[in-house]
């Protein structure tokens, strides 16, 4: 299951994230393992497919919203520079951003499910 | 607001509005400490709770970018529903460029994303909440029942903001609708009151809230006070044509002090065309304040 060191060596900034929460600690987890299930994920990977820009700011746009709320700073940081470009529809090759997004939200899924 | 009655009322109700489950959890565990917290996960949603609520939300917490209905659309329509209107909105988002344009569009306030901490997202809910209902208490006691026109109270309260030194041309009138009386021996005081309340509606139209300000001074006194006009007198005689059809006997009179001192108190204003409108002996409407 996932823990505030998990989420430390992660690099998240979890006393950041945990004064959000009113250094809550149950809540901030919880908060946390609903992060595997967010839709927008793949909302963004197959609008990137499909060169959707208009979906895929959207979804990049929430997913900046979710993560900074969380301060999972490396993670957040990505999202960043995905969704900068994709405010003012650049077309570039998103491939290597959203293949690293996926794979930290693959790790947080799994420490979430150990 | 006094301490007393801030402990004995039971909690507001407050509405979040985020299509994003993660950030509707937190703020209704952030805002729970204080309030009764209800979310709605798009803006469809959120307006039927908002339009069949058995009590009113105090505040909407709205994120703005949210798939088919934005929050600028929820936006707009809160702010164009006669009772929406009313309820105070704090728009969530990241976006600078759409602070501004949420503020334009009638939101109270704007909370960042990422959110700060909650303590200062408390303190912000509380104020605008503090705002909001000190502004509907005013609402509440600032107009008359009946014409719906200000008391006089605050009617010269409002009226003693205007700036000394504007250069626009200001006229006071003092309104006075005479034979309510025999309405109210023969057919009752809601007769009478149906009359002063047309009146007031005429008045209204003649003087409309983008021109002047208008009150209730006493049962069958109005002030209005606006800009200067070249012909009153035509106004007065619409106002007459419209009373003779509701009823015949009653007329109107009109004092009026034209381009008003500015640096006499404004309560003078009215001393000086309440005393034109009584010096009217004969059929005239209106007769001007000399000085």
């Amino acid at each position: 299951m996932v823990t505030i060191e998990k989420l430390n060596a992660f690099g998240a900034d979890t006393s950041e994230g945990l004064a959000r929460c009113y250094n809550n600690e149950t809540l901030y987890l919880r908060l946390i393992n609903m992060l595997p299930k967010e839709k927008n994920f793949d909302k963004l990977q197959t609008a990137l497919q499909e060169n959707d820009l208009d979906a895929a700011f959207e979804a990049a746009h929430a997913l900046k919203g979710v993560t900074g709320n969380l301060s999972l700073t490396p993670m957040y940081n990505v999202v960043v520079e995905i969704t900068e470009p994709l405010r003012s529809r650049t077309q570039m090759d998103y491939t290597p951003l959203i293949t690293e997004l996926l794979k930290m939200r693959d790790e947080i899924a799994a420490m979430c499910a150990e | 607001m006094n301490s007393f009655i801030q402990s004995s009322r039971k909690l507001r109700k407050v509405l979040v509005v985020d299509d994003e489950p993660i950030n509707r959890e937190l703020l209704q565990a952030i805002l729970a400490l204080n309030y009764d917290v209800d979310a709605a996960e798009n803006g469809s949603i959120a307006m039927e709770k908002l339009r069949t609520a058995e009590e009113p939300y105090s505040l909407i917490l709205l994120d703005l970018l949210m798939p088919q209905k934005s929050g600028f659309q929820v936006l707009e329509e809160c702010k164009s529903d006669e009772t929406l209107k009313k309820i105070p909105i704090i728009v969530m988002t990241s976006e600078k460029s759409a602070e501004v344009r949420s503020i334009r569009l009638g939101a109270s306030d704007f909370i960042p994303k990422p959110y700060r901490m909650p303590e200062v997202i408390l303190a912000r809910c509380e104020r605008i909440v503090e705002l909001s209902e000190e502004r509907a208490l005013i609402r509440s006691i600032e107009k008359d029942k009946l014409t719906d026109l200000y008391k006089r109270d605050f009617f010269f309260a409002y009226l003693s903001r205007l700036p000394k030194d504007s250069r626009t041309p200001i006229d006071a009138f003092a309104v006075k609708i005479d034979g309510c009386h025999h309405l109210s021996d023969s057919r009752g005081t809601h007769s009478k009151d149906v009359v002063i309340k047309k009146a007031a509606q005429f008045l209204l139209k003649e003087f409309p809230e983008n021109r002047g300000l208008a009150c209730r001074a006493d049962e069958t006194v109005f002030f209005v006070c606006g800009r200067h006009i070249n012909d009153p007198a035509a106004a007065f005689e619409n106002i007459q044509r419209e009373l003779d059809a509701l009823s015949a006997g009653v007329r109107i009179r009109a004092g009026i002090y034209s381009r008003v001192n500015k640096a006499e108190p404004c309560e003078l204003w009215f001393d000086c065309a309440a005393a034109a409108c009584g010096s009217i002996m004969d059929n005239s409407q209106i007769t001007a304040f000399f000085k």
